[in-house]
């Protein structure tokens, strides 16, 4: 089958094209990037190895795992704490290299690893409107007081099962929901954007790099 | 109404979804009797007015089963804890006295 | 005041005749040009529809519900009973709309409703003469029988000569969405005691939502001739909401109602985005929905007026006391020109005043009570005639007002001609949100009205809607809860001067009813009269809630606020029970009228839900795939060919393919559950009836899952990928729920175990390769170091694979058609170049896609069963999967399943059935009766599951459930089915119809 080219799709190939779209606002209220360079995984602990685990992925990344609904990262790879004892690893640029297949190699016996690369549409949303647009559908508070750069929340947007965390203090968010639906998606962002104009601007565009996360994780047991 | 998840902090109901009176355990299969200790488990509740322990998953969420503590005629909620952590506390409790 | 008629046609289209001069919240540099039934005329930005109409000099707005009289404008606000208009034309024409509170704007077409042909004459109005017919319960009383001229005669006529208006005739062009805003403190209404709650909560650092429902803020203090810290109301007004929008983290939401008060501080409110616009701009939703969650909240929506229930007190002219200040000061529109104000408190003195300083004549002034303390000093100055102790008894004239009839103290009657009459009958705190959460109010003497007794939790009650009458009380309540809702939510109180304010007498004396000869009308909209009331109670309705349901009294679009507290008044009075006693109706939201569109926002056509799609989906659609919806996902259910004539030809040509040769379908809507952990197996058999820790890796096994009480939940095929690694699948339609009975089993009943779980549906697209065909098909995709030959790669193998030249993949050797099949999992981002290079090597065998009908066909000839038995109430028994349970372990569902009555055997068992007729066609939904028995429940034997067009056996096919169905093999049943008329007989049968002794699957 030499003659097949395997050609990836991107859950939202089709539909985030680049351009200026909605209101002739003088500048675009949302800046929409699909991230198609991320691998995930969803990395859960093995009952009893919670400390080890904790160890090993500081040993293996740099990074403390966030005990709590927050992101940690260092050098493109990042876990976010999604539930109890349960995280999403992402490392950027790396979905076609064996990030997954060396987390489980680092972490076995420690974690059940479970690739989910292919699983999520991952949008990087920002602008002087990010947070109106978001607020037409993510039902919890971002407001700069109770949802700051490293947070991550699981919810739920138009009835669309939603990933979002903030990035930086530019604001950037990072929205993700199941492949599946990302046509779904795309159509309540692009209806709830119109009115302040977007652009979608190409995936891997100029900039990127300082959209990592920045900060290291935040944990809820502050006390 | 809003739940506070002890892990995902305070979110609306419409994010869980309910099952029931979380004081139900599931009965020892191989104990005398088991055929109408199940017959209670699975159909028989009591329907009280005040508080009430029951059970809440946080499906839009983190996916913990909940057990929130509720006022079933103020919606008033006292107390939500990780079903698993209560679980774990009545087997070691259980061990304890065995 | 009067003007002498402009002679040319354009100064005579946009002269007001009854505009003032000066003065008013209006732009009089913008004129509006409006239509109002078909006639046109002009107004001011500012203007309501009811404002401009009123300068306009319009009298008559509307008719009656039910006897279809002329009515007028009656207040300035949401409660306004009478003139509800239908606002914009065709698709975007919106009945039942309040003219006092639709803003005004140029090219403003509205319609008046309930009136035939026109408002002038209306063929209805013989309803007001007839009216001894049309008592309360007229309509329960006489169109109870019979029944059949229900729908066919009474509702139709009544629809037609009743009604509020008529719905748009096509789908809503506009769009509506929702939104969720956060805050520490909302502030509902922008009153003085809104305006002050806000400012202070504000300045102590809180984060507020100040949210009003009209289109400026200042609420009562626009209407009112007031001075604060020297200063005129509005300009005070707009000194403090510049300092509100100055501070980023207040949000004030003008053209907003909090319609509703839900637990734990959560409020629903709808932002009128567009209303005030012709149509609203591009990408603008016409309406927004918010959902606000507060900590806490101030309540203060202040009061609304009620009137006094006397014959005629609804001709036009006949306005609330309140409401005549509202147009002449706001508005700089004069509702009258020779006014008579009837009173029973003393805030109805200031209409007068107010009409005196617009230079408009008053009348007089009748005051119902005896001992007015002191006359304002517009009445001091002699130029009004004024009654004290005296009653209005009826108002006079039809179209327009012409006269009220006063009886003094001493008993004289005396008429006035007059052209308008405002009458105020004491305020009624808007608390209705108050009582949304089960709060019931309580009657407070001293103001005669009723007021909240308990607030929901972190609510605070200001103002008037707390019965604080005065302007000082006002500022003063608004400012203490600012302060106190700030110091709530953590803050510092920062104490803020309270501007200085008089505090203007507002005595009150309760009056309800004036006895007199005519209709009294209590609630205007529902037009239900003083003495229907009286009927209900002589017939027996005596409690609020039946006095509602039989009189219809508080079930119009204004929800009571008019006529509610009166009724109420006017009960208690004839059953001479307290107001307290008596009880109120329950005030439930929403508080106003709430389009449904705003309540759908984005969620309509298309976008109703959710929509789950395949990475296929694309190829798909290029092959002419026929779509259907299975749950939230969208599948092909055929592939049509150029030269098909339906969907069965194309069905059938389907299965003949795979049957043949071979046929790929996409089957990624199964739900796939990763399943990892030491203890996974031990888990595995604990949810299974049968068992999963003895299955070797690289082998899949077919499971059956139970609910606690015994009835079959799912099935689906597990994989072992490793020792502590499955990979599970549901069926698509219950993968979510098994996905949450897993996490419960492992959290709640045996968090003991070490086992973690995860979907990884979206992970893999999956494909169903079918047919004698299938393993050279793959052979071209599977790289050539794995060995797919029968020896090496069985039926049930699972193992990863990689294919087209390194693609990870999971291959695994399962057969749903009974064929020689394989399904192939890949990286759901390959999904399309796969589906494609499958297509691509299966060319040379003559491959065919398939949708979800063939691979329903091909399942029924094979007798597998699916949703349509997995219904929620069989057994394993039931559908002949009794020998899954294991005896060796326990599982869920064990116990209960073993209960006798699941075992009888008079329980309907799964079998197959054939047409005995062979051209006859099977329906789903038929029962089984024995032949020659009556279509009786007590003959009824079991029903047909499902069924299918047998392309392989030329002939109807059918799998049921039938008592004793394997015993009765050969023997002939009636397939009855009234519902789709079928009455078949068919033939009991194994259900494996299509190679039962499987050569095919392991070939
Ligand atoms: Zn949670």
């Amino acid at each position: 089958m030499a003659d097949l080219a395997l050609q990836a799709r991107t859950p939202l190939q089709d539909l985030a094209r680049p351009g200026r779209f909605g209101a002739a606002t003088a500048k675009p209220g949302l800046l929409i990037e699909e991230r198609t360079d991320l691998a995930l995984a969803t990395v859960m602990a093995r009952r009893g190895r919670e400390h080890d685990l904790n160890r090993a992925v500081a040993a293996a990344y740099g990074i403390d795992l966030p005990h709590g609904p927050h992101v940690a990262a260092k050098d493109g790879v990042s876990f976010a704490g999604i539930g109890v004892q349960r995280w999403l690893a992402a490392a950027e640029g790396l979905v076609e290299a064996d990030f997954v297949d060396r987390l489980r190699q680092r972490l076995a016996g420690l974690a059940s690893i479970a690739e989910q690369t292919d699983g999520w549409a991952v949008l990087r949303l920002r602008g002087d409107r990010v947070r109106d647009v978001l607020a037409k559908g993510i039902p919890i508070d971002l407001h700069p007081s109770r949802f700051a750069t490293g947070d991550v929340a699981l919810t739920v947007v138009a009835h669309i099962g939603v990933q979002i965390a903030q990035l930086d203090d530019r604001p950037t968010f990072q929205l993700m929901a199941f492949r599946s639906l990302a046509a779904s998606l795309w159509s309540w962002l692009s209806k709830s954007a119109a009115e302040f104009g977007y652009e979608i601007v190409p995936s891997g565009s100029p900039g990127r790099r300082t959209d990592r996360i920045t900060t290291t994780k935040r944990s809820i047991n502050s006390d | 109404m809003r739940i506070i998840c002890p892990y995902c902090g305070e979110r609306g109901n419409e994010e869980f979804s309910y099952l029931g009176d979380a004081s139900l355990l599931r009965p020892d299969p191989a104990g005398a009797g088991a055929m109408h200790a199940f017959a209670d488990y699975v159909y028989l509740r009591d329907n009280p007015r005040g508080s009430h322990r029951e059970f809440w998953y946080h499906a839009a969420g983190c996916r913990s089963w909940l057990i929130v503590t509720r006022n079933t005629s103020t919606h008033d909620i006292t107390r939500v804890e990780f079903a698993c952590d209560v679980a774990a506390a009545r087997m070691a409790s259980f061990e304890d006295e065995g | 005041m009067t003007q002498a008629p402009a002679s040319s046609a354009s100064e005579k289209r946009s002269f007001q005749p009854y505009r003032l001069p000066d003065g008013g919240l209006i732009d009089r540099s913008r004129p509006f040009r409006f239509r109002f039934d078909r006639q046109s005329y002009t107004g001011f930005a500012g203007d309501t529809l009811a404002s401009a109409l009123v300068a306009n000099g319009v009298r008559v707005v509307g008719r009656s519900f039910k006897y279809h009289r002329p009515r007028g404008i009656f207040t300035a606000g949401s409660e306004e009973p009478n003139a509800l208009v239908e606002l914009r034309q065709t698709n975007r024409r919106e009945p039942n709309t309040c003219a006092t509170t639709a803003e005004l704007f140029d090219g403003l077409v509205a319609t008046s409703q309930n009136r035939w042909p026109s408002l002038g004459f209306d063929a209805m109005a013989i309803n007001g003469r007839l009216s001894p017919l049309f008592p309360a319960g007229f309509y329960y009383k006489t169109f109870m029988w019979p029944s059949s001229f229900w729908e066919k005669f009474y509702e139709p006529a009544i629809r037609r000569s009743a009604g509020l208006g008529r719905a748009a005739p096509g789908d809503d062009p506009d769009e509506y969405e929702k939104a969720f805003a956060h805050c520490d403190v909302l502030v509902i209404g922008s009153g003085p005691a809104g305006l002050m709650a806000a400012v202070t909560a504000a300045r102590s650092g809180a984060r507020v939502i100040l949210a009003e429902d009209d289109f400026r803020l200042g609420g009562r203090l626009l209407a009112e001739r007031m001075v604060l810290d020297g200063r005129d109301a509005a300009s005070w007004v707009a000194l403090i909401e510049a300092e509100l929008e100055s501070m980023p983290d207040v949000r004030i939401m003008r053209r907003t109602s909090i319609f509703g008060v839900y637990d734990h501080g959560q409020y629903g409110a709808v932002e009128r985005v567009g209303d005030h616009l012709p149509e609203p701009p591009a990408h603008q939703p016409r309406q927004r929905f918010w959902k606000i969650v507060a900590k806490r909240a101030v309540l203060a929506a202040g009061a609304s007026e009620r009137p006094i229930a006397f014959a005629g007190n609804d001709r036009p002219g006949v306005m609330l006391a309140g409401a005549v200040r509202t147009y002449l000061n706001r508005f700089a529109a004069a509702p009258a020109m020779r006014l008579v104000v009837f009173t029973n408190n003393d805030d109805g003195w200031r209409t007068a005043a107010d009409a005196i300083n617009a230079g408009l004549p008053v009348e007089a002034v009748v005051d119902s009570r005896p001992d007015v303390r002191e006359l304002p000093a517009a009445a001091r100055s002699g130029t009004i005639r004024v009654f004290r102790g005296a009653q209005i008894v009826q108002a006079k004239g039809v179209r327009t007002l012409r006269a009220v009839e006063v009886i003094d103290a001493e008993g004289r009657a005396t008429s006035i001609a007059c052209d308008s009459l405002a009458v105020s009958g004491g305020w009624n705190p808007a608390l209705h949100l108050t009582c949304h959460l089960g709060g019931k109010p309580q009657w407070r003497d001293d103001i005669a009205a009723l007021v909240p007794k308990t607030a929901p939790p972190g609510m605070a009650i200001v103002g008037a809607a707390n019965g604080a009458m005065t302007l000082a009380d006002c500022l003063r309540t608004g400012a203490d809860a600012g302060v106190r809702a700030a110091v709530d939510c953590g803050f510092t109180a920062k104490t803020i001067a309270l501007p200085r304010a008089g505090d203007d007498s507002v005595a009150v004396t309760a009056l309800w009813l004036v006895q007199g000869k005519g209709k009294a009308f209590v609630d205007f909209q529902n037009d239900v009269t003083a003495a229907d009331i009286a009927l209900a109670v002589q017939e027996g309705f005596r409690s609020a809630e039946h006095l509602k349901r039989y009189t219809t009294l508080g079930m119009a679009t204004d929800q009571g606020k008019i006529g509610g507290v009166t009724g109420l008044a006017i009960l208690s009075e004839l059953v001479e029970r307290s107001i307290c006693e008596v009880g109120t109706t329950t005030y439930r939201p929403p508080y106003t009228p709430v389009s449904l569109g705003v309540l759908a926002g984005h969620h309509r056509g298309k976008d109703f839900r959710p929509t789950r799609l395949s990475p296929s989906h694309q190829w798909a659609l290029e092959r002419s795939a026929v779509m259907v919806e299975t749950g939230a996902w969208l599948r092909a259910q055929y592939y049509p060919q150029p030269g098909e004539s339906d969907w069965l030809e194309t069905v059938s040509r389907e299965v003949r393919t795979v049957r043949s040769a071979v046929g790929v379908c996409d089957v990624s809507t199964l739900g796939r559950i990763d399943v990892q952990g030491a203890d996974a197996g031990v888990f595995l058999d604990r949810v299974y009836t049968n068992a999963f820790s003895s299955l070797p890796v690289g082998k899949a096994r077919y499971g059956l899952m139970l609910r606690e009480d015994g009835f079959v939940m799912d099935d689906g095929t597990t994989s072992r990928l490793a020792a502590n690694h499955y990979f599970m699948t549901t069926t698509t339609a219950n993968a979510a729920k098994i996905m949450q009975h897993l996490e419960y089993c492992a959290q709640v009943l045996w968090s003991d175990l070490d086992v973690q779980m995860v979907s990884v549906s979206e992970q893999w697209v999956q494909f169903s390769i079918a047919g004698p065909r299938s393993r050279e098909t793959l052979r071209k995709l599977v790289d050539t170091q794995y060995d797919l030959s029968n020896e090496a790669f069985p039926h049930l193998a699972a193992r990863p694979v990689t294919i087209m030249g390194g693609l990870n993949a999971l291959l695994f050797r399962l057969s749903f058609s009974g064929e020689l099949a394989y399904e192939l999992a890949v990286p759901a981002r390959y999904g399309d170049a796969v589906i494609r290079g499958v297509m691509a090597a299966g060319e040379a065998f003559g491959i065919t896609p398939y949708g979800t009908e063939a691979l329903g066909v091909m399942r029924i000839e094979k007798g597998h069963v699916s949703t349509n038995e997995i219904n929620g109430q069989t057994t394993a028994h039931d559908l002949g999967a009794h020998r899954m349970l294991s005896t060796r372990k326990d599982f869920i569902g064990r116990i209960m399943a073993e209960r006798p009555a699941l075992r009888a055997p008079h329980r309907p068992v799964f079998v197959g059935f054939k047409p005995v007729d062979r051209a006859a066609r099977l329906n789903a939904g038929a029962h089984f009766l024995p032949l020659g028995a009556a279509a009786t429940a007590e003959n009824d034997q079991g029903y047909m599951t499902s069924v299918a067009f047998s392309p392989t056996l030329g002939h109807w096919i059918g799998l049921g459930l039938l008592q004793r169905g394997p015993q009765r093999f050969g023997e002939r049943v009636r397939a009855y089915d009234p519902v789709r008329g079928g009455d078949v007989e068919v033939e009991v049968c194994d259900p494996i119809f299509v190679d039962p002794e499987r050569v095919r699957l392991n070939g």
